[in-house]
């Protein structure tokens, strides 16, 4: 069994119109044996900035500490909060620097930027485990049900949804694609971001 | 070769199209009259050699099986010729036998209520090459029953056609086309007496029951079967799969209070979730696009046959007047 | 040429080539019984399954190179695994439950499979490993079945059955057979479950479970089993169980199938979605105590680390 199947677990995070959501499931596990329907995956970098995590739990656990202290860092030393962009730059460059005795954790980050004319941009980005970083424009997908939210995400997702719609799309994605992972599932958790504010939902998923 | 499914490359292997090399075996006892002994110890190792290499087409089973059962008419013959007790200074040579290869592209399949859908693409693939963008995967058996075959393209032709042969001594004996329901346990039947030399092929089967209603029956490569509703399968099965759990048995989705969702859908909606899930496979997976192949199976006096007189390219294949239709609507998937 | 020598030659180019004709006819294998009314037979045309075998030195060999994943988890030719299954023996019959899903690798490529096998009216059987393995030789055991009772003109007892079974799939040892079955019944002894596998071990017993999931239904069918439960009380444990084994077990779930065999025969009780159990119970059906299995629905509002779900203030 690969490493990267040990605890199970995946992400989603998808563009909407002026909002971008992301979404994990809840599930814990040691191989085939469920051990938890409440580990969370997905953390908060700023108001604006969500980050996800799937793969090995021990690096997820380290990594989230690890990109704390380097995101205060960086608030510190600036003054100022940190952009998407930047942000995922940071989470590229941390991965890297254990090119060749990885963390096995496959981030997938969404966030509002600021545009010079003072309203805001939508920013999603996953990047492998060794920090290859992908700017989607329209969804990124990682952990086991990888190719299941793939398939879904392709035939459900379209441009420019509204927050409430992008929570459908977002949702319906990684429920259908969850059910059908032997190893993610055990709960869902929804995080739509938007402007002014952001709505976190769990959802009643299949608990099999 | 693939790259990719490295751990069955242990040693050397068959290589389709490689040069041909002649049974080892074969050429030694000939060469055994003239050339001193040694070198027949060298050509001789002590342990069987386990297969030969040929070069054959991979989609001529017939000349494979001679040629494996040749090879093992002379292995009986050379092993009790050979001189056991001799030092051997060559290392045994030991190859694996590998008949089998994937070919990607993905199928599917979905019953309705008095109809039957079942597509495949067109795309045959071996690794990151493409063979050909036009290899038909799913096959017309009779005016009621389609049959959709993916995994290896060589067993899959080959299975396809020892199941038309048994369905035509069935018309042959009893004057009438088989019943679905019988096709399916025949198939079982015909994967299985290969339990031990797999098919390595997923069939899906659709088409219309005795009683008039649409089935789909899908199998693994040994013959365990189910019926269904809906079932993909192929490179591309985990990206639509959980897609028409949610459009087609509606999965995690709620209805409107006092509403409730359709039993069987209607067979426009069927074949633009159908387009839907192959555009949608063919833009993330690299195994699947080119061409899409839907045959229809109506349903003797199905009234959904109004809605398709109006498709742009669609055929009729019908060859009885039992009553079932049988009609194939081609479209063009990226190629890329 | 010299005819003679050529023809009686086992040697010369020509007896070599007439051989592999020979055959390469042989090959075809197709019977007369093939073309008239016994086409659809497949492999039992004959009577008896015949089988393919590759022309390698070692088949059971290359066939475990191309179908077990546990030696190869790239090999091209999955077979399914993981399930969980139990039947047991009590006051009023024999209680059959077992999980639908069917997986391959991480993927669940099936929701809806049926993991009794109706040999008959009064013998089920339950499958575990190999998919095609169980359905294949439980099929073809219910036809044997059929032949004892026009034979005898008596049914099979479970026991016979379970033997005949056991003894078939003995004679396939060591070649990558694989399954784990449970016959259950009732005959002239009473209710009886035989456990049957792939190895050739055969038991007699009260109550087994067989699977990846089995350990975690037999932590709740040891807690609740008696020998004179109640027919609903019996029904819900076995429920229960597949329950906990869906939930816990990554490759057990989607629903169980409830089957009960009594001395008229087996009869089916019903398919309950395991989502539904977890959250709202088996719905109403007798011996169920109402309300969700799940432990966190269970204990709901009793914890702190479980508050109450948020009123519609929020």
């Amino acid at each position: 069994m690969s490493i990267m199947e040990y605890n199970g677990g995946s992400v989603v995070a998808m563009v909407g119109k002026d909002c971008v959501a992301i979404a994990s499931d809840l599930r814990l596990g040691n191989q085939a044996l469920g051990i938890s329907s409440n580990f969370q995956k997905i953390f908060p970098v700023t108001d604006r900035i969500y980050l996800g995590l799937p793969g090995l739990a021990t690096d997820v656990t380290t990594l989230r500490e690890r990109f704390r202290f380097r995101v205060n860092m960086y608030t510190i030393k600036e003054e100022r909060e940190i952009e998407p962009e930047t942000f995922a730059h940071l989470v590229s460059s941390t991965l890297y620097e254990h090119r060749f005795g990885p963390y096995f954790v496959e981030p997938v980050m969404a966030g509002l930027s600021k545009t010079p004319s003072g309203g805001v941009k939508p920013f999603i980005a996953a990047t492998d485990l060794i920090g290859c970083l992908n700017f989607a424009k329209d969804f990124v997908v990682a952990g086991t049900a990888s190719s299941k939210l793939f398939g879904v995400a392709e035939g459900l997702w379209e441009p420019d949804l509204e927050p409430e719609d992008l929570f459908e799309t977002i949702s319906q994605t990684l429920l259908n694609a969850v059910d059908r992972d032997a190893f993610s599932g055990w709960g869902c958790i929804v995080h739509v971001i938007t402007k002014d504010k952001v709505v976190t939902r769990t959802l009643k998923g299949r608990m099999d | 070769m693939s790259d990719r499914g490295k751990s069955s490359e242990k040693g050397g292997e068959l290589v389709f199209g490689e040069t041909i090399r002649v049974p080892t075996v074969r050429r030694a006892i000939h060469l055994s009259i003239t050339r001193p002994l040694s070198f027949l110890i060298l050509r001789f190792p002590l342990r069987p050699i386990y297969a030969q290499q040929y070069s054959f087409d991979p989609l001529s089973q017939s000349l494979f099986i001679i040629a494996s059962r040749l090879s093992s008419v002379n292995l009986a013959f050379a092993r009790s010729n050979s001189m056991p007790d001799m030092v051997s200074i060559a290392q045994p040579q030991q190859r694996q036998f590998n008949p089998y290869s994937e070919n990607g592209g993905t199928i599917l399949a979905i019953a309705g209520a008095d109809f039957s859908v079942i597509a495949g693409d067109t795309r045959q693939s071996e690794g990151y090459s493409i063979q050909t963008r036009y290899a038909p995967k799913v096959f017309r058996l009779t005016d009621k029953a389609v049959l959709a075959v993916n995994g290896f393209a060589a067993d899959g032709n080959m299975f396809v056609k020892k199941v038309r042969q048994r369905l035509e001594w069935y018309r042959h004996a009893h004057a009438k086309d088989m019943p679905l329901r019988a096709i399916a346990r025949l198939i079982q039947t015909m994967l299985y007496a290969r339990r031990f030399f797999p098919y390595y092929v997923y069939n899906i089967l659709g088409g219309i029951e005795d009683d008039g209603t649409g089935a789909v029956y899908s199998f693994d490569p040994v013959g365990s079967y189910e019926r269904e509703a809906c079932r993909a399968a192929g490179a591309a099965q985990s990206l639509v799969q959980p897609f028409l759990d949610n459009q087609i048995y509606f999965k995690n989705q709620t209805p409107a209070p006092g509403t409730s969702h359709p039993v069987h859908l209607p067979l426009s909606t069927v074949l633009s979730l159908v387009i839907d899930s192959f555009t949608s496979a063919t833009e993330r997976h690299i195994e699947v696009g080119d061409g899409l192949e839907m045959y229809v199976v109506l349903a003797k006096g199905s009234a959904s046959v109004q809605g398709l007189g109006n498709i742009r390219g669609i055929q009729e294949l019908t060859a009885t007047d039992d009553g079932e239709r049988v009609f194939v609507i081609r479209r063009e998937l990226k190629k890329d | 040429m010299n005819s003679f020598a050529e023809r009686f030659s086992t040697t010369s180019a020509t007896s070599q080539l007439r051989k592999a004709q020979a055959l390469a006819a042989e090959e075809d294998d197709i019977s007369d019984a093939m073309w008239g009314s016994e086409a659809g037979f497949g492999s039992l045309a004959k009577g008896v399954p015949t089988f393919s075998i590759p022309a390698v030195a070692d088949p059971t060999a290359f066939l475990r190179l191309h179908t077990d994943d546990h030696a190869d988890p790239n090999c091209r030719i999955k077979i399914q695994h993981g399930t969980t299954t139990l039947a047991f023996r009590f006051q009023g019959g024999v209680i059959v439950a077992v999980d639908s899903r069917a997986t391959a690798g991480s993927y669940v490529a099936s929701g809806t499979v049926k993991k009794v096998i109706e040999i008959n009216p009064y013998l089920l059987g339950t499958m575990a490993g190999g998919a095609a393995d169980c359905q294949y030789w439980e099929t073809y055991l219910g036809i044997h079945c059929r032949l004892h009772e026009l034979r005898n003109r008596e049914r099979i007892s479970v026991s016979a059955a379970s033997k005949y079974l056991s003894n078939l799939v003995y004679g396939y040892k060591g070649m990558g057979l694989s399954m784990g079955t449970m016959i259950c019944g009732w005959d002239k002894t009473g209710p009886a479950v035989f456990y049957v596998d792939s190895d050739g071990t055969r038991l007699k017993g009260d109550l087994f479970s067989v699977g990846s999931g089995s350990t975690f239904a037999y932590g709740v069918l040891d807690q609740g089993y008696r020998w004179d439960l109640t027919d609903e009380e019996a029904q819900e444990l076995g429920r229960r169980s597949i329950y906990a084994a869906g939930h816990r077990d990554a490759f057990s779930g989607n629903s169980c199938n409830l089957y009960h065999v009594k001395e008229d025969g087996w009869k089916f009780i019903g398919n309950y979605d395991i989502a539904k159990m977890h959250y709202d119970g088996p719905g109403d059906v007798p011996g169920a105590p109402g309300g969700g299995y799940g432990y966190d629905i269970r204990v709901e509002g009793l914890t702190s680390a479980n508050p109450p779900p948020v009123t519609a203030a929020a």
